[in-house]
């Protein structure tokens, strides 16, 4: 993990450096300018790992449950973005001109689950995703450089945690050993993603809509996609199960059965929508 | 001018957010009194019967970990004094996770291995103050057997501990 944001920091300056010099150089651009802005992202990730979890725990504590945890539809985890980059706009002609850009992006999406036992006790599952990505696009700028149609690749760096706390009846919640499940699960999955980006300029703002996909996984290595919390303090393995039976019965050995959920169901197609400022003179 | 200022700025920003998680972690060194333990019982009304309560408990002191380079540990010395022989003197590593939610004492309660770290929740964390929590059931702080059913009992322990920092 520190090494993936050991190579994220140093993309982050060659950025920085690529664009310092970029900005030193004014001919044949029509635009030339930094950005920042937000956008939501709408984001569909594969629920059926969680679902295995929510369906094996409701039915094996049914008889002490007033209220299991509500099954995953896949959409839960929207993100909200913040972004920030530099774009060109270049050529000669006057009808068409190419466009490129980069930006760093950074989103946030959360989703809370609850059950409750029937002597008071909850059990909350708070799912926190959390995205860096650097992005590039290339495209084509249009009636009079206003409409802009892109390819978009995204190198992404996605970290999800798992938040399993126990809350008891006098509203205190505990991060504790004293249930084997409360705990704090990592995992993360970093993609190449590719998508198409539609934008309109209006002034000094930009509306835009995107979606991409993930086209390429780029680790951790398939073994090490699991959701797990080294803290613990139990007996290994501590990684969140996704079967919850083999979880109970064989507790040494559900990873070996494949029974973990796995960080790699956290990927899929998003798209969305935003907008944009562009710093200087409006052109 | 301005925009280069702008592309500087945001890179500091994010370059900072990457060492978010070892700066917040320095703000527990230093000397602490156990101001306050309390121990009670939970009921499933959600009442509370606090069956143990002292002032002026202990010790905690808390310092960087010189064989860490990376920060993301310390050192602990938990002195608590209760009454007659219930005492609890542990030293060793103190971590915590990235959302400071939760302080580790690893290997605490043996050697190492299995079922040795002590898990406080952390209810409270100011400058000079902190309120840390640990829980059990079936009478048995940290590791009950009772593990995996919180629907099974009906009643939990609570220890909670109020840390003021020496001046």
């Amino acid at each position: 993990m520190a090494l993936i944001f050991a190579c994220m920091k140093i993309r982050l300056l060659l950025l920085c450096t690529t664009l310092l010099q970029t900005a030193a150089q004014a001919q044949f651009f029509e635009l030339k300018k930094t950005y920042t802005g937000s956008h939501y992202a709408f984001s569909r990730y594969d629920p059926s790992g969680l679902n295995r979890f929510v369906v094996g725990f409701n039915e094996t504590w049914k008889s002490d449950l007033k209220e299991g945890f509500a099954q995953y539809k896949g959409g839960e985890l929207g993100l909200t973005f913040t972004t920030s980059g530099f774009r060109v706009i270049f050529g000669n002609r006057e009808d068409f001109k190419w466009t490129a850009s980069t930006d760093y992006a950074f989103g946030f999406g959360k989703d809370k689950n609850r059950a409750e036992f029937n002597n008071g006790v909850e059990q909350l599952m708070e799912i926190r995703c959390s995205k860096n990505q650097i992005n590039t696009t290339f495209g084509v700028a249009l009636k009079e450089s206003k409409v802009w149609l892109e390819g978009y690749l995204s190198t992404n760096l996605a970290k999800v945690l798992i938040q399993y706390t126990t809350i008891y009846p006098n509203g205190n919640e505990s991060y504790g050993s004293e249930y084997k499940l409360n705990g704090l699960y990592r995992g993360t999955m970093k993609t190449t993603e590719f998508g198409l980006q539609v934008s309109y300029k209006r002034k000094k703002y930009v509306f835009y809509t995107r979606a991409m996909y993930p086209i390429i996984v780029l680790g951790p290595n398939k073994e090490e996609r699991n959701f797990v919390d080294k803290q613990n303090g139990h007996e290994d393995p501590t990684d969140f199960p996704s079967n919850y039976g083999y979880y109970l019965n064989n507790p040494s050995a559900y990873v070996s059965e494949n029974g973990q959920l796995k960080s790699s169901d956290f990927k899929g197609l998003s798209f969305g929508f935003g907008l944009l400022y562009l710093f200087g003179k409006a052109k | 001018m301005k925009a280069k200022l702008a592309i500087v700025g945001l890179c500091v920003a994010a370059l900072l957010a990457c060492n978010k998680e070892k700066r917040k972690m320095k703000g527990l060194v230093g000397n602490w009194t156990i101001e306050q333990s309390e121990r009670a019982i939970i009921y499933s009304d959600g009442s509370e019967d606090i069956y143990d309560d002292i002032s002026d408990a202990g010790t905690v002191v808390i310092s960087e970990n010189p064989d860490d380079e990376s920060g993301e540990t310390n050192l602990f010395t938990f002195d608590y004094r209760g009454y007659g022989n219930d005492t609890m003197s542990i030293k060793g590593i103190l971590s915590t996770d990235e959302k400071k939610r939760r302080l580790v004492f690893e290997n605490a309660l043996c050697d190492s291995g299995n079922y040795c770290n002590v898990i406080w929740t952390v209810d409270k964390s100011k400058k000079n103050k902190q309120v840390w929590s640990a829980y059990g059931v079936d009478s048995t702080f940290f590791y009950p057997s009772n593990k995996f059913n919180p629907g099974s009992a009906d009643n939990w322990l609570m220890w909670r501990i109020t840390l003021k920092r020496q001046r």
